[in-house]
């Protein structure tokens, strides 16, 4: 067993009795801890005089040593192969982590899979790791994305995994068939990718509904981020008994309305409205005037028509940092964006 | 010039949680407790700050840190969860995207993506021109990723970093020692009891239980309730309890379980069983014929015609070879080194040191104790076969969810924006 029950000798200075390393049996207390006359003397660990108080505690935490090196009885030593996440279990108040840990060696700790099993960390329950795609609904997807009647937010919508993965999951095969016609994927890589898909929590998103895996993976397809204008503080004034519709907040913010957004975003490819355009012919403002109200207002500043029009995502701005690379001549840049 | 750490990176006194995946850390974030010392306002922040900035960004200077933090949090919300009245809706922790920003660095995606144990060793590979960004090569960590970015690292990188430490000669060589001084007492055994030791081989271990058919049969039929949807066709609902399935598998089951029942049911003779045998298990079809215990379960097995998957019984292969092998007294000279041509028969080659042009340990192994930090991240969608991810979106915030992977309590994350948007602007 990882867990000792031979303690490390502490004064009782702060009423702790020997034996007890502090009051709420954890490793936390390390500045509070008075090492006592006595401590050094422990001979039973074979610790004496090598390490300090706290390098101890954590020697005996880890455990035995096998052969090769390995903490080989630490639960946490060995990767899993049952896609069941081997985190650090959460706890409550009443049973100390240790314990649990200790528990972790029992056959049956890994049948009791619930939502906790996929929270990494216990102090931040909030945190939730994702799930890797199956290799059946990885192949459905694909399936579904060669079918040329089914557009991106239907393939989305049916198996539960929003569009930009979708889609980077059709880009990332490409690659995959790529590298296995060049023969790139060696023995060692393999082996390591298989090694961290057994890892990893696997889930079939609605393809299959069995385990608590296939819920937790299904995505929120339905989500608004509220938009840049929407991110000031606005104070608008009015009227108490006035009435303010969503109707009313869209114009307010120049935004479109968040139904109208969501209903772009689940039934139609959305452009995203990055670049402005000065326009200088008169001629064209018919044709934007057209577009007016459907993403944003049209302004006429001077001689100028201004108005947003659809572009993709990023290829638009300036780009930050030193990666200039583009522009080398004698470097060739083959932009292999995912345009989502 | 790269910015040092400030402070020991895994001071025991100290107990910073960092972004790493060394052991010591894991043992740093196993300790960690959440309380809330009494003390002034500005001390909890400043504390929440330290500790918060231990992980996140700490590679990063205080000035680049300022450069990206952004003073408006936003999270996401559904439609209909902004109709829910009922006052019973998850927060919101806003307060986690105070580090979103540091996300979308190139470092800390390779470092979530679990191309690199932690982001200084990710912009180690960065600057010495391993990576790139969308086919170009990106020589610095701060490159800020936008969505829809592929990013890719050499392989050989990855796998020195996942994988576990490359021997040296010396140490090869003591463990190889090791090893053949346990395999040799084993073999010496073997030769004087064999038996025994035949026994003691085969015999089922603790974790499974002590043998038992109904319980192994339990065990089949557990395996593959998992995969329910097509490979199920026949399988009583009787002794399956309703909240073992979900309502859209019991349904499948019944249609299935119609179906078969249409066709008729199949007996359980002689000639299925040992085709079962023979083909799921590898039994020796010669001579000797499963033992009675193998032979009830088998029988069970095919009555029920739960579907098996060959891959999804290996466990019990060694099971039932064990109990079904006849015990012949030179069941051992299989591991002799006059049969097997070599000492030690499970490696090729010295102890991690299979392919010596390789830095990494050989055959390829996982590092040990990664396990707690075999995260998946919302925001990348990752392929391991090629050592490509893609950047997503940047990390969001939705109702009890939050996409910035954190150790430490949201309380911590809200003080150290209140330290950011009032003390540092």
């Amino acid at each position: 067993m990882p867990f000792s029950t031979r303690n490390i000798l502490v004064s009782t200075a702060r009423g702790l009795s020997p034996g007890q390393l502090s009051t709420n049996g954890s490793y936390t207390q390390v500045r509070g801890v008075r090492i006592g006359p006595g401590s050094y003397l422990n001979r039973d660990y074979g610790l004496v005089g090598r390490h300090t108080l706290p390098r101890s505690h954590m020697i005996q935490w880890f455990g035995e040593k096998g052969p090769n090196g390995d903490f080989y009885k630490n639960p946490f030593c060995y990767a899993p192969w049952d896609h069941i996440p081997n985190y650090i279990p959460h706890t409550s108040s009443k049973i100390s982590r240790d314990e649990i840990v200790k528990k972790m060696a029992d056959s049956n700790y890994r049948k009791g899979v619930n939502e906790n099993t996929y929270k990494p960390f216990p102090l931040n329950s909030y945190t939730k790791t994702s799930f890797v795609l199956s290799e059946e609904l990885r192949e459905a997807i694909l399936q579904s994305c060669r079918d040329p009647q089914m557009s991106l937010w239907q393939v989305s919508a049916r198996y539960g995994i929003r569009k930009e993965r979708v889609a980077a999951t059709v880009k990332l095969a490409k690659i995959e068939t790529q590298w296995e016609n060049e023969g790139k994927i060696t023995p060692d890589l393999a082996r390591y990718a298989h090694r961290m898909y057994m890892m990893m929590p696997i889930t079939n998103g609605r393809l299959s509904q069995n385990t608590l895996a296939d819920k937790l993976g299904e995505e929120p397809l339905e989500e608004i981020v509220p938009p840049k204008t929407a991110q000031r503080n606005n104070i608008q004034i009015m009227h108490e008994t006035a009435k303010f519709s969503p109707e009313d907040a869209a114009s307010f913010f120049h935004a479109p309305e968040a139904a109208e957004l969501m209903d772009r975003q689940l039934y139609r490819d959305m452009p995203k409205v990055v670049s402005f355009q000065g326009v200088k012919d008169k001629d064209l403002a018919k044709k934007i005037k057209q577009w007016k109200g459907r993403y944003t207002d049209v302004v006429f500043k001077g001689n100028n028509i201004w108005t947003a029009i659809p572009a993709k995502a990023g290829k638009v701005g300036y780009r930050y940092g030193a990666s200039r690379d583009h522009r080398k001549k004698h470097r060739k840049h083959k932009d292999e964006r995912l345009n989502i | 010039m790269p910015k040092k750490p400030s402070s020991p990176l895994r001071s025991l006194a100290r107990g910073l949680v960092r972004a790493s995946w060394h052991k010591q850390n894991l043992y740093n974030i196993f300790k960690k407790e959440a309380y809330r010392r009494s003390a002034s306002l500005y001390q909890q922040k400043w504390e929440s700050k330290r500790e918060t900035r231990a992980y996140h960004g700490e590679h990063m200077t205080e000035n680049n840190w300022l450069g990206v933090f952004q003073k408006n949090l936003v999270g996401a919300e559904t439609l209909h969860d902004k109709d829910d009245k009922s006052g019973e809706r998850e927060p919101l922790p806003v307060g986690l995207q105070l580090y979103a920003p540091v996300e979308r660095r190139l470092d800390m995606a390779m470092f979530r993506a679990m191309f690199a144990s932690s982001p200084r060793q990710a912009r180690e590979f960065i600057s010495s021109g391993k990576v790139k960004v969308n086919g170009s090569k990106v020589k610095h960590g701060f490159y800020p990723l936008r969505p829809g970015d592929v990013f890719s690292v050499e392989p050989e990188c990855v796998l020195t970093a996942v994988g576990r430490e490359k021997p040296s000669d010396g140490l090869s060589k003591a463990i190889d020692a090791k090893q053949l001084e346990a395999f040799n007492k084993f073999k010496e055994s073997c030769r004087e009891d064999p038996r025994n030791m035949f026994e003691q081989k085969f015999r089922p271990t603790s974790v499974d239980g002590p043998y038992d058919p109904d319980r192994l049969y339990e065990k089949v039929r557990a395996m593959t309730i998992e995969n329910l949807t097509n490979k199920i066709q026949g399988l009583s609902l009787d002794g399956v309890s309703a909240e073992e399935l979900t309502a859209r598998g019991k349904e499948e089951v019944e249609q299935y379980r119609n179906e078969f029942q249409a066709n008729g049911n199949v007996a359980a003779d002689d000639q299925s069983i040992s085709q079962l045998a023979t083909q799921f298990f590898r039994l020796d079809n010669s001579g000797s014929n499963p033992s009675p215990e193998v032979n009830e379960v088998l029988k069970k097995i095919v009555e029920r015609r739960v579907d098996i998957q060959q891959a999804e019984l290996q466990e019990l292969v060694r099971l039932f070879r064990g109990a079904a092998s006849v015990y012949d007294p030179r069941w051992y000279y299989a591991y002799l080194e006059d049969y097997c041509g070599s000492a030690l028969p499970w490696q090729d080659g010295a102890y991690g040191l299979q392919d010596l042009s390789k830095p990494y340990f050989t055959p390829w192994t996982p590092r040990t104790f990664l396990a707690p930090f075999a995260i998946v991240p919302w925001h990348l969608e990752i392929s391991y076969k090629t050592c490509h991810a893609v950047y997503l979106r940047d990390p969001i915030t939705r109702r009890g969810h939050s996409e910035v992977i954190s150790p430490l309590p949201l309380y911590m994350h809200e003080n150290a924006y209140l330290f950011y948007v009032r003390d540092r602007q």
